[in-house]
This record gives structure tokens, C-alpha cells and sequence, in this order.
């Protein structure tokens, strides 16, 4: 029970955290946020039952320490990857609601190029592209950083492995 | 074996039996499609996930603590391949790096611009029979992206309340 416990109240305390605190104030950087916000409660809560043993949970081992990291490690990228889809808007999510507020009727073409702007979705990509250091700003020009060669080349590679060449955006 | 390490190597045969298997079914049969491999992957590290598991108890917390990793893993998994298809940062790099010694951010939007994202996603939604177009009007057709789409508006008013102003309370459709 040990490791569930601790694995589950601190992912839990974290995203009850972190809940409360975007009430009041939005980071800019909101998944490094939240990358600081799971590991540093993760930790303290670890470091807290070693000194103290919260209804008896600890972690004695370190067989004990690769299983709480193989749950919360996980779990913590998970929430991560779904809460980039919470932040930011779909262009397909958004083309299905209009269609739907706009019944049988449906819409033309053109109707949709004010919701699928390139200030909505592109814009903002870029900027947190050069804020996560994949891309810089030189003399007016981006361009691609090592950071951002390897970030690419991890994505790319195991599709390229499987062979799905299948491209979107 | 420990009983613990017994635990993390089930949770690692698991995800590992789900890649192999997908890699398998995908490199043999082409036609399934990345989804279905997908699937069928996750299928045969669960059954892997189960078979190893020393007692089905719903108080065992061993039980509870492989299936999240598990089901974690798999949809880690399930992105990593996902996000070259629909992510647009990772499209906006493969510009620039084939651009070599960089674009003008005016020349980024132009390569791959808004109307590029329009044309593609109503292509999509088109094929996979979420909209119908006649006579020259996109239609609603089909709920489940639609269904998607609205589970994530209750997600954005929950998570980030005020801080999300919603691009469809504007949107006029007429």
C-alpha cells in the first residue's frame, strides 16, 4: 500500500495544487510549471515519510524507489502531454463546434477563416518554440537550435522506424 | 526475486511485449493502419500485465499500481507515435530544418499557414465522415470528435476558468 499511497497522494496533491494556484495566477511556461510543481511535491512527500513515516508509508528500498518512480513518472507525463491539449485549442475541435452552432445549415468554407487564424494557431506555437529554446531569433530569421534538432529527430525517429510517412499539422 | 522487483519487471515486459507486438502487426500487415496496431499492441501487453499478476484481489495494490504504469506507458506510447501526425510545433521544426539556415517568421506562416491547417483538417474530418460537404456547406455529420471536442471545453472551464476565453462564444455562424 505503501507506493500506491504515496504515488497517488502526490500526484493527486499536485494537480489539486496546481488547480488552486490557476485560479489565481497562469504561468507562462505552464507545463515547465507543472513539471516543477509534480517533481517538488513528489520529493517532499518522500523526503516527509523517511523522517516521519505518514501512516506507515515510506520508501525503504531502492527496488521501492524504481517502483513509486515507474507509477508517478508515468503518470506525471501523462497529465502532462493531456493537459497540452487543455491549454491550447484543436483547429478540428473548433471546426466541429462551429458546425454544430451552425446546425443543418452548415457553413462555407470561408466561414471558418476567423476562427482558424494564424494569430490562434501558429503564433503562439512559435512563441513557445523560442520560450522552450527550440528555435531562436536571428536577425528576423527562426532557426532550429540543436535543442531542437534532437527534440525533432526523438519524435521523428520512431516513425520513421515503423515507416508511417503520413504528415499533419 | 524481490516481490517488488517481480512487479517492475511485469510492468516492463508489458510495455514491452505492447511495442513489439505493434512493431510486429504494423511492419506485417500495412493495411491495419497505425491505430488498430496501436491497439492491438496495448491488447497483448495487457493480457501479458494480467497473466503475471500473482492474485487478482481488488485490495492488492500491486494490481492497481501496474495497470496506471501500464495504461501510462501505452499512452505515452500511443503519442510518441501520435504527435508527427498532428502536432504543429513538431511541423513548424521540420520547416525550419529543412528551411537549414532558417525562415522569416512571415515566411514560416506562409509555408505552412492557417489556411494550410483549414484545408487539412477539412480534409480529415471529411474522409474519416465526421462532415459531409454538399453543395459547397460543410455539415456536422458524426458525434465523436464532436464528443471530444466537448469533453475538452469542460476540461478548459475547469482547469483554466477565466483565464480561457471560449473562440466559439464569438463565433457567429451567419
Amino acid at each position: 500500500m505503501n507506493i500506491l499511497g504515496l504515488g497517488m497522494t502526490a500526484f493527486l496533491g499536485s494537480v489539486v495544487f496546481h488547480l488552486i494556484l490557476w485560479r489565481f495566477y497562469l504561468p507562462r511556461r505552464q507545463p515547465r510549471a507543472l513539471f516543477i510543481i509534480f517533481s517538488t511535491l513528489a520529493v517532499s512527500l518522500i523526503l516527509a515519510t523517511t523522517i516521519h513515516p505518514l501512516w506507515g508509508w515510506s520508501i525503504h528500498t531502492l527496488s521501492e524507489g524504481l517502483y513509486f518512480a515507474l507509477l508517478y513518472v508515468p503518470l506525471m507525463i501523462s497529465y502532462a502531454i493531456t493537459y497540452t491539449a487543455i491549454e491550447g485549442e484543436s483547429p478540428s475541435g473548433l471546426i466541429v463546434r462551429a458546425l454544430e452552432k451552425a446546425g443543418q445549415s452548415g457553413l462555407e468554407r470561408g466561414h471558418f477563416e476567423g476562427l482558424i487564424t494564424n494569430d490562434r494557431f501558429l503564433a503562439g506555437r512559435i512563441d513557445g518554440l523560442l520560450e522552450s529554446g527550440f528555435v531562436t531569433e536571428e536577425s528576423g530569421r527562426l532557426v532550429i537550435t540543436r535543442r531542437g534538432v534532437l527534440f525533432l529527430t526523438l519524435f521523428q525517429l520512431p516513425r520513421r522506424g515503423l515507416g508511417i510517412r503520413k504528415e499533419g499539422g | 526475486m524481490d516481490h517488488v522487483n517481480a512487479q517492475i519487471v511485469t510492468v516492463i515486459l508489458a510495455i514491452v511485449v505492447n511495442a513489439v507486438v505493434q512493431i510486429i502487426t504494423i511492419q506485417v500487415f500495412r493495411k491495419l493502419g497505425l491505430l488498430r496496431t496501436i491497439l492491438l499492441g496495448f491488447a497483448a501487453g495487457f493480457v501479458t500485465l494480467i497473466l503475471r499478476l500473482d492474485s487478482f484481489s481488488l485490495t492488492n495494490p500491486y494490481l492497481w499500481i501496474n495497470l496506471i504504469s501500464f495504461v501510462c506507458l501505452s499512452y505515452i506510447y500511443f503519442q510518441f507515435l501520435n504527435i508527427g501526425e498532428a502536432s504543429l510545433r513538431i511541423r513548424v521544426l521540420k520547416e525550419l530544418e529543412k528551411a537549414g539556415g532558417g525562415l522569416p517568421k512571415s515566411d514560416v506562416m506562409a509555408v505552412y499557414s492557417a489556411t494550410t491547417i483549414l484545408d487539412y483538417r477539412l480534409q480529415r474530418l471529411t474522409e474519416s465522415a465526421e462532415v459531409v460537404f454538399i453543395d459547397g456547406r460543410y455539415v456536422h455529420s458524426q458525434a465523436k470528435m464532436l464528443w471530444i471536442a466537448r469533453i475538452f471545453v469542460v476540461l478548459k472551464k475547469f482547469v483554466l476558468g477565466r483565464h480561457w476565453k471560449d473562440p466559439i462564444a464569438e463565433f457567429k455562424p451567419h
